[in-house]
């Protein structure tokens, strides 16, 4: 009976023990790559679309108020 | 809350970009000042207004010179009125990025920042103008393609290559337009031995200068005072004469130019001559340079839409996208 339940504690603690180095892997294994995704989709065309639009919108603007 | 701000601090021009607004500012780089007192009477447009026609007590200077801070008080004093003119008070404190070029120390990379953490920023980051420059000039920098970008501001030009949204090869020179205006005076005092001021040689740059010959050329009327007699004196200049003063130069930058495409990996050689190389800047404005280039590299160049804003245009996109493009700015990469 004992023996079972200190087996049982042992397995217990033995798989949060592996719960948790995976949780600390695994951001840092993926972090590096999903920040690299992050910062090329920021600078893609689509992401930098709205504020050439804004700005075009401005200039139209300025140009059609200046006529 | 303050909105955060992207500034391209340039020897000849100095933009500012405000988060969610766009452009707000774009001002000569000048200050005027009294010299006996110590204080600003001018900045901008203003002040450019008046170089070369202060009575002895004011002094009106361009703070940075080649891209780097001359005076490191009456920078902080620019950013200072700058950031007040935009609306940053004591109490809302911005994060700014400032856009400097590539080839800038470690003590001027701290001069800048030190300088605009003085003036009221909260956080100041410092992104190199030529990635800057890419990114504003809409260059497909996130593909694994080869992106060239010229900026030629007025202290310095600096060709880079960019692929995956990184840095591959970059060359910088401490030369500008500022330049060719210097060799435009100096031109004009020796052969024809008048003095012109700063502003004159460069209006005689715009109207008649020129890297390669262009089909529609005429000559120009330029006064100023006879180094001999000291009275006024006008003299007619030649396209031709203006791009021989300035040939020293033009040739300086474009073997620049030469120096990067050298640098760049093999693999990308193919992208440059499909794709071409952007010329952003003011000093990219100068007739017959694209042509000039392309004729001494064998690679089309291209001028961007917007040369003279690309750059702030480029730090304003990481303004917007601050978290995912904080890893492009200097001393992040690292």
């Amino acid at each position: 009976m004992i023996v079972g339940l200190l087996l049982g504690v042992l397995v217990a603690s033995a798989v949060i023990l592996l719960f948790m180095m995976f949780l600390r892997r695994s951001p840092v294994s993926d972090d590096g790559i999903a920040e690299f995704k992050r910062h090329l989709n920021a600078l893609s065309p689509e992401a930098r679309r709205p504020i050439v639009e804004a700005l075009k919108k401005e200039e139209d603007q300025e140009s059609n108020d200046g006529t | 809350m303050a909105r955060d701000l992207a500034i391209d601090l340039g020897t000849a021009n100095t933009l500012v970009y405000m988060k969610g607004r766009g452009i707000v500012l774009n001002e000569p780089s000048v200050i005027a000042l009294n010299r006996q007192t110590g204080e600003v009477l001018a900045t901008g447009h203003e002040a450019w207004h008046m170089i070369g026609r202060t009575p002895g007590y004011i002094v009106a200077v361009r703070p940075l010179r080649g891209g780097a801070i001359t005076d490191f008080d009456v920078t902080e004093r620019m950013i200072r009125l700058l950031l007040q003119r935009v609306g940053v008070s004591r109490f809302t404190r911005p994060k700014v990025v400032i856009c400097v070029p590539s080839a800038i120390t470690e003590v001027e990379r701290r001069a800048v920042t030190d300088a605009a953490r003085r003036a009221g920023a909260a956080d100041a980051q410092l992104i190199e103008q030529p990635m800057a420059a890419a990114i504003g000039a809409q260059l497909p920098i996130d593909e694994p393609v080869g992106n060239m970008v010229i900026d030629i501001g007025g202290g310095t030009s600096e060709t880079a290559v960019i692929s995956l949204g990184g840095i591959v090869a970059l060359e910088a020179v401490r030369v500008g337009s500022f330049d060719i205006d210097n060799a435009i005076q100096n031109y004009v005092r020796r052969e024809h031995g008048i003095a012109v001021g700063e502003r004159t040689a460069e209006e005689i740059k715009v109207a008649i200068g020129s890297a390669a010959e262009t089909p529609d050329e005429v000559e120009a009327e330029v006064s100023g005072r006879d180094l001999m007699m000291g009275l006024p004196k006008t003299v007619v200049l030649t396209p031709e004469e203006i791009r021989y003063a300035i040939d020293d130069v033009v040739t300086q930058i474009v073997q620049s130019v030469v120096r990067c495409l050298a640098k760049a990996p093999a693999e990308l050689a193919q992208d440059f001559l499909v794709r071409g190389m952007y010329l952003v800047g003011g000093g990219g404005l100068l007739r017959g340079l694209a042509e000039r280039i392309e004729r001494e590299t064998q690679v089309p160049v291209r001028m961007s839409n917007m040369p003279l804003e690309a750059v702030v245009l480029g730090a304003g996109h990481c303004i917007e996208n601050y978290d995912a493009l904080k890893r492009m700015f200097m001393g992040q990469r690292r």
